[in-house]
């Protein structure tokens, strides 16, 4: 015990002097302007606070050990879907409901459809793909594109974006065919750059940093959701008073109707050969080619379809703003869905959507946290890194069973190393 | 005189499964003591429990008079005790001749590695014509011979082995057995985990069966190897 | 017997790597219907020979043909990885079990059934719609499965995790596994390794079973209790090279076998 209780001090103060380095130019140290002079000012209690909560901390862990959360009991786990579907499904109706909760509602809806996109190369394939964002870039641009030069709708649009980013999956994955993990990773990432480097330079094609304008925006059998109730409207037709929420909740139901149909597709597919095939992919690659399965396909498979659900989010994206520019498709919205697919537990897609409604919904919220909004969603982050290492759904559930077969245990599960 | 290796009421789990369920168990100074049982009884955790992974939930371990029940595992490793462990877990990118440097880590003595490299060169010669070699380019038995190699690098006192047989031809089985037995004699502590029952109870001193995580027989090894039980679950094929 | 063509047939197979020359014009063959063995020291190129059979190495020189019944003929060194299980119907076992561990023990039999499960079911398609002509390929792929973990005595464990069984069960479900994938020729790396006396005894059994099914079986393996009692027909190598080769009684009394490797027989226990 004694030996315990050293250890923890011990763990406890190199964690403090850390701290202590760490938040002495950033907390402790501001520079504060008056008139027009500014100057250094020094703020000895916000970092004796903070030293202080991480030593505490850092000892109560190394200490303690924390015990694994109890896992949710299984029936919590089936009801969860479809309750989050039927959330989902009238939520545009509650009351109480304005343009900014349907923002995001369809913030959140896309990147959960991008999740569930990024899920099938990372989580289900085990491919480690830092570059996901060129695919969502592709299906915006394309669709940008093609209805300024063709004219096509929206609708029209939609399979025109699945196939180029799709194709571009496949172009992406022959030159990464025997990469594995970290190197993987770096190529993926390295093509997500190329990708935004490429927008932005070819000004002729693209608009450079301008983008594109004028992107049209979706139509429900031709009928327009303009602000008015004029004829060929949406409110015009259907006789209803101009609102012009209509346009937001139609928008809403897009988006809720294509991540619905990605995540049905995936669950088919997981239930057939191909599905398997990924998942054989991610646990043991070898022992899946020794078995007669064409890994080389797999792969190409893997990646073409994850694209392909990216382009389709990245073409809804481009029609709910109307505009695109290279801006919105940086590295940092890669992460952001990496994350999320981590955080939910890689192959589980109520995890995935989950992860999606804490991360950026989360963040959303945390704005009453005003400047300390980071540092709320990092340590909540954090903490559910910490409780629970394999996500949020970390277990695996067979995709078929003869008899009651509950989640596998996320520790048998293989990682994936591309 | 007390043990060397002394386990009291040690029970262990192995993620949601309680692995261990109350073992005791000695080894005495200068013995070879074995242990058998079925796959999954849980010969490995105990192994491995001695070493501090999984820690012990409840339970002491007593090294040469010392409670190591919560020591941290590099330390344990460095009082006297090695391990070849089940699987080998050779380091693959590493050669013949960095690994077993590797296992003089825990030598507790600061012997000087290089006489106990050409010991261990003795033992296993195949090592010396390899030294160069990738640990991960060695066939299966021949990891098994650089695993056992390794842990004797550390000069322990107790040496634990996990199924040292695994992979290996019957002559370097035989070979094996026969060195082990001669570093017995020169003073070496061995416990020994062995599916290969027969020739563990005839090389042992003493024995233990474990059967879903407790002793269930304990004796010298000569009387288990006479029990109509142990043969018939472990010795005995239909042959 | 004599006029029918081997079913495998290896001719002057060297593997080099680098300095290593780990199989130096090995030569063998294994007939059709027989258990073959393929015994030797540790080192001595068993594993990295049955790497050139199954395509994971490219070799250095020398042909690998199988034949099967129909007459069909496949140059094993010349095949792509897969299509060495997919097309040859050559599937293999490994040493340190590779199961895909976070998939039950059904599903890893399923995942086996790759390929004919994308025949049968019409391709991608149906499989996605849902199509009866799917429905009836996935039942009948699913029963296949059940049958053979009957077979191996795992149908209890049909649900479980296959990195949750214990070791035993584990061996015996990579031979399930590579049986679904329907071969003409099992290899199998060590099968009994690590099982007790009574588990090799089971699996001696099990082969024989399997033998009597029409699959012929490649067999690297040290438990000798295992090899002398089901093999037809032995190859002993060593550095590389095939040192002896006939039924078990004439490679047990090998003096040249006894002293790479069996060692002299031992006083009965």
């Amino acid at each position: 015990m004694r030996a315990a209780l050293r250890s923890a001090l011990r763990a406890g103060l190199v964690a403090g002097l850390v701290a202590l380095g760490l938040f002495t130019p950033l907390v402790g140290l501001r520079i504060d302007q008056a008139a027009s002079a500014t100057f250094l000012t020094w703020h000895p209690w916000a970092l004796a606070g903070l030293v202080a909560a991480v030593t505490l901390a850092r000892f109560l862990t190394a200490l303690v050990r924390i015990p694994a959360p109890p896992a949710p009991p299984a029936w919590l786990g089936r009801a969860a879907s479809p309750a989050l579907i039927a959330l989902a499904l009238v939520f545009p109706l509650l009351p109480g409901v304005a343009r900014y909760q349907l923002d995001l509602g369809v913030l959140v809806l896309t990147y959960v459809m991008l999740g569930w996109g990024l899920n099938i190369v990372v989580g289900l394939a085990g491919l480690l793909d830092l570059g996901y964002v060129a695919f969502y870039a592709v299906g915006a641009y394309s669709f940008a594109l093609i209805s300024g030069s063709l004219g096509l709708g929206f609708w029209a649009c939609l399979p025109i974006a699945f196939g180029a980013a799709a194709l571009c999956g496949v172009l992406l994955g022959f030159p990464v065919l025997r990469l594995r993990g970290d190197y993987l990773a770096i190529v993926t990432l390295a093509f997500g750059e190329i990708i935004r480097i490429v927008l932005l330079n070819w000004t002729s094609l693209t608009g450079g940093p301008n983008g594109i304008s004028g992107i049209p925006r979706p139509t429900l059998f031709g009928l327009q959701f303009t602000a008015g109730a004029g004829p060929g409207s949406f409110a015009g037709y259907f006789n209803l008073a101009p609102s012009a929420l209509y346009r937001f909740q139609f928008l809403y139901y897009i988006i809720l109707g294509l991540a619905l149909l990605v995540a049905w597709i995936t669950a088919r597919l997981r239930r057939l050969p191909i599905g398997r095939a990924w998942e054989a992919l991610r646990e043991d690659e070898i022992a899946a080619r020794a078995l007669g399965i064409n890994t080389t396909a797999t792969r190409l498979s893997a990646f073409a379809l994850g694209a392909g659900f990216g382009g389709l989010a990245g073409a809804f994206f481009a029609t709910r703003q109307g505009f695109i520019s290279p801006e919105s498709f940086t590295f940092m919205e890669s992460a952001i869905v990496l994350a999320i697919v981590v955080l939910g537990g890689m192959g589980s897609q109520i995890g995935v959507a989950l992860a999606a409604l804490v991360m950026i919904g989360g963040f959303e919220l945390a704005r009453d946290f005003a400047e300390y909004r980071m540092v709320v969603f990092g340590a909540a982050l954090v903490a559910i890194m910490v409780l629970r290492p394999r996500g949020l759904a970390g277990g695996r559930t067979p995709s078929i069973a003869i008899g009651t077969a509950g989640p596998i245990s996320g520790t048998l599960v293989a990682q994936g190393r591309g | 005189m007390s043990p060397l290796l002394d386990l009291t009421g040690l029970r262990a789990r192995y993620g949601a499964v309680e692995a261990l369920r109350g073992i005791d168990l000695h080894v005495n100074q200068g013995e070879i003591v074995t242990l058998i049982g079925a796959n999954g009884a849980g010969k490995t955790t105990l192994m491995t429990s001695i070493c501090g992974s999984p820690r012990a939930a409840s339970g002491r371990i007593i090294f040469d008079g010392t409670d190591i029940t919560q020591m941290p595992t590099h330390q344990i490793m460095r009082a006297g005790i090695a391990l070849s462990p089940e699987g080998r877990r050779i380091f693959p990118r590493m050669s013949v001749a960095e690994n077993l440097l590797m296992g003089a880590i825990g030598d507790a003595t600061a012997a000087d590695p290089a006489a106990t490299l050409a010991q261990v060169h003795a033992l296993f010669p195949l090592l010396a014509e390899r030294a160069s070699q990738r640990g991960g380019t060695l066939s299966g038995g021949e990891q098994q011979m650089l695993a056992i190699g390794r842990a004797l690098m550390a000069r322990p006192r107790l040496l634990l082995l996990d199924e040292p047989s695994l992979g290996l031809a019957p002559l370097i089985v035989r070979q094996i057995f026969a060195a082990i037995a001669e570093l017995n004699r020169a003073g070496l502590t061995v416990l020994l985990v062995e599916q290969n029952a027969h020739q563990a109870l005839r090389l042992a001193h003493r024995g233990y069966v474990l059967v879903n995580g407790a002793i269930t027989l304990a004796g010298p090894a000569a009387e288990l190897l006479q029990r109509p039980e142990v043969r018939a679950a472990y010795l005995e094929g239909a042959v | 017997m004599g006029a029918e063509p081997p079913l495998l047939e290896v001719r002057d197979l060297t593997m080099q790597f680098g300095g290593l020359r780990a199989v130096d014009r090995v030569s063998l063959t294994a007939r059709a219907g027989q258990i073959t063995a393929i015994i030797g020291p540790n080192g001595a190129g068993k594993t990295t020979l049955f790497n050139c059979l199954t395509g994971f190495y490219r070799p250095t020189s020398g042909e690998i043909t199988l034949t099967h019944p129909t007459g069909a003929r496949f140059r094993l060194d010349r095949l792509p990885g897969h299509q060495v299980a997919a097309s040859a119907r050559v599937v293999r076992t490994f040493q340190n079990i590779r199961l895909f561990a976070g998939m039950t023990a059904l599903e890893n039999l399923l995942t086996a059934q790759h390929n004919a499960l994308m025949r049968a079911g019409g391709g991608f398609l149906p499989g996605l719609l849902g199509l009866p002509s799917w429905r009836r390929a996935e039942q009948a792929a699913i029963a296949a499965s059940l049958t053979l973990l009957e077979e191996v005595g795992l149908f209890d464990r049909a649900d479980t995790p296959a990195g949750a069984l214990p070791y035993g069960d584990q061996r015996r479900l990579e031979i399930a596994r590579a049986l679904a994938a329907d071969p003409i020729l099992l290899c199998l790396d060590e099968p009994a390794a690590g099982l007790n006396p009574r588990e090799s005894d089971a699996l001696a059994s099990l082969l024989e079973r399997i033998r009597a099914q029409g699959v012929s079986i490649l067999l690297i393996e040290h438990d000798m209790s295992v090899v002398m009692r089901i093999s037809d027909h032995i190859i002993v190598l060593d550095h590389g090279t095939r040192i002896a080769e006939g039924p078990p009684a004439a490679i047990r009394d090998n003096r040249a076998v006894i002293a790479a490797y069996l060692g002299e027989p031992e006083a009965a226990a």
